[in-house]
């Protein structure tokens, strides 16, 4: 099958050799993968990973090994992006959020998704319904993701979120939070979001230099004059991780969505000055995300930018670090 | 300041000041103010921000100044005829005066205030408690019922900070609970924890914790090889299975610590103060998805309560007590690896209390 190699001089789509099935596994005919934050970490090897890279991926189960994946065979899937062990107490209990043992396709333990065929348990992936298109459905487990502040914080109605970044998982944050029905404001730094963002009532800051950030800084310039009770931070960078602590109210919640493979310490003394919560959000439920598509206020397709072919994986790493890229897909054959 | 007094009357009192180093001197009485009221100390706790500030961790505005902020004593004069009603009441009083105006101030949380940080007795900007009178405002009083000992008010501030923090323990007892840390707040948070009904681990430095926890049935494992405790941490603590962890250690290797001990979505609550230290990845927190609550005092009225219904004994808890002429030798012991509270008392006041 093709896929995604991740050579010591870059990425490169090879012929590889399929791995033999185990029981309980189900083979997946992908139709289409993301290119998302996390897999270019991967692929520019920030990550321990050397795998094949692609966390996201739609497609339709074509083989199947025992009853259960055996049942699967035909339905179109989306991958879910961690799953548990499947054989330890939590993922027992039906809680595999709790596993410690988690594997993430493309990112930890299993190989990933930029490629013709993914080999999975079959409790990795859910069936999707008739009615969505694979457009709309590959970014189902990053808007799950983007999503599961309500299943972690009791979210008042009508609350103000302030959404800090306007790459893809910001833009996704965004949407599915106006579409519940919360306040949101994202902050970003790219002016082509306006359009998108204005059409579903979403408030947008744009920054260039952020003043207001640096005016923040207690002893140096006084306190910031806004405060938001719930601050997602989705750019993944230093600046994103001060601006979420400068903006969110004394005693409120910051909900962190970014890989941060970065690997640099973040200072904590705001986090206690303010009596801050810090939440970290690496995955939610896909059924949340279908149930929040399903009310028609956005189509996540919306932010996806360019379609690519698998065999152009390795140009289209390249064109998703341009600021004009939202999120981009391949489209294998 | 209240150091300088421009009253001619003032009588003089003895105070532990603090300009770079730490000496006893004699100062005028301070005066109170409208809305104030005069306090005489009975005891002041010597804490672990009062130890930041004389090592220069934590900013000093004001030279000279007398530090202390936790601190129990008796009203004994007020300048607001308004306030009568509190003389000859022992009190506790809340450090933070707070804007005013803001939320946090607003729900009486003034210890939140973002806008006004600075003003807080014994911070380092107004005069605190290690002398024999102090000045505080009558908002900030909490009255101590007699039932509560001095020693034991005195720990009404570490006691409200601790059940802030304890707050955030989720479902009914017995969780299964971490405290990284054996210091001062670890063993408070501990044995609080405990009184609750928890299941509590303890991951400390000093083996000699060990017999104290044993008699409450606590189980205490040593940081370091050789320490002698009931299990080494990469055996049970690095696998993340406890539902909520607490950071009391205030160290960054207490910090990795604590975040590898809290399971997949568990809580991670930040006791100990860790400005000026280099922080953490947050991919750490994200990748398990770690709940982070960062804890920055809390109500003395909640914790003057807790202190009455006696579920604490906090005598284990006390490491020395010294009279305020001998409080630098107090804060050379503090200082001491391994020491817990140092109670300075003023020796001229009257014994509240039982």
């Amino acid at each position: 099958m093709q896929g995604v190699v991740i050579h010591k001089d870059g990425p490169l789509v090879r012929d590889l050799p399929e791995p033999t099935m185990t029981e309980g596994q189900v083979r997946v005919r992908i139709h289409m993968s993301a290119i998302t934050g996390l897999d270019l970490d991967v692929v520019h090897q920030r990550m321990p990973f050397s795998g094949i890279p692609g966390s996201t991926f739609v497609g339709t189960v074509d083989q199947g090994m025992g009853p259960a994946a055996k049942a699967m065979v035909g339905r179109r899937v989306v991958g879910r992006g961690s799953f548990g062990c499947g054989d330890c107490e939590a993922c027992h209990s039906g809680a595999d959020y709790r596993c410690v043992d988690r594997r993430r396709p493309g990112v930890s333990a299993v190989s990933g998704a930029h490629a013709q065929f993914i080999f999975v348990p079959h409790h990795a992936v859910v069936p999707l319904p008739d009615g969505i298109s694979d457009e709309s459905s590959v970014l189902l487990p990053l808007l799950a993701t983007a999503y599961s502040a309500v299943i972690r914080a009791e979210l008042p109605d009508w609350t103000n979120i302030l959404i800090i970044g306007d790459g893809g998982m910001g833009l996704l944050a965004a949407l599915a939070y106006s579409a519940a029905g919360y306040t949101v404001t994202v902050r970003g730094k790219h002016g082509n979001r306006f359009d998108l963002l204005r059409r579903h009532n979403i408030h947008f800051n744009l920054v260039t230099d952020e003043p207001e950030v640096r005016g923040a800084r207690p002893g140096r310039f006084g306190p910031a004059l806004v405060h938001y009770p719930y601050v997602i931070e989705a750019t993944g960078s230093a600046s994103g991780w001060d601006a979420a602590l400068a903006l969110v109210s004394p005693g409120g919640t910051v909900f962190l969505l970014s890989s941060c493979a970065d690997r640099v310490p973040r200072p904590l003394a705001a986090v206690q000055d303010k009596n801050v919560r810090v939440v970290g959000l690496r995955e939610g439920p896909i059924e949340a995300a279908l149930a929040i598509v399903g009310n028609g206020w956005f189509d996540p397709a919306d932010v996806i930018t360019n379609t690519y072919a698998l065999e152009d994986a390795p140009k289209a790493y390249k064109k998703a670090l341009h600021i004009d890229e939202w999120i981009p897909v391949l489209r294998m054959p | 300041m209240t150091i300088i007094s421009h009253d001619t009357s003032a009588v003089s009192m003895q105070a532990l000041v603090f300009d770079g180093a730490l000496r006893v001197g004699h100062l005028p009485r301070p005066v109170p103010g409208p809305g104030e009221v005069l306090i005489r100390v009975s005891i002041c706790g010597i804490s672990r921000a009062d130890l930041d500030m004389i090592q220069g961790r934590r900013p000093v505005q004001v030279r000279p100044i007398i530090l202390g902020h936790q601190f129990v004593g008796e009203v004994e004069a007020t300048g607001d005829p308004t306030a009568k009603a509190w003389i000859g009441k022992r009190v506790v009083a809340q450090p933070h005066r707070g804007c005013g105006g803001c939320g946090a101030c607003r729900r009486k949380e003034r210890w939140l205030c973002m806008v006004d940080r600075g003003r807080a007795l014994g911070m380092g900007l107004i005069d605190g408690a290690f002398a024999e009178w102090i000045v505080a405002h009558v908002d900030s009083l909490i009255e101590v019922p007699d039932s509560v000992d001095d020693e034991d008010a005195s720990f009404a501030y570490p006691v409200a900070s601790a059940l802030a923090a304890i707050d955030h323990v989720v479902g009914p007892p017995p969780q299964r609970i971490l405290v990284v840390g054996d210091g001062n707040m670890g063993l408070l948070i501990t044995l609080m924890l405990h009184a609750a009904g928890h299941t509590v681990s303890v991951l400390g430095r000093h083996p000699s914790r060990r017999d104290l926890l044993w008699r409450s049935g606590i189980s205490f494992s040593g940081v370091q090889a050789g320490t002698d405790g009931d299990a080494r941490p990469e055996d049970d603590f690095a696998r993340g299975s406890f539902s909520t962890v607490f950071e009391c250690s205030g160290k960054p290797s207490g910090l990795e610590l604590a975040l590898g001990a809290a399971r997949p979505r568990g809580r991670l609550v930040l006791v100990s103060y860790h400005g000026g230290q280099p922080g953490f990845e947050l991919s750490r927190v994200v990748e398990n998805e770690i709940e982070l609550w960062g804890v920055n005092g809390g109500s003395l009225l909640a914790a003057v309560n807790y202190l009455e219904s006696r579920k604490l004994d906090t005598l284990p808890l006390v490491s020395g007590r010294l009279p305020l002429s001998k409080g630098a030798d107090g804060f050379q012991q503090a200082i001491r690896r391994g020491t817990l509270r140092i109670l300075l008392e003023n020796e001229t006041a009257y014994r509240g209390g039982m």
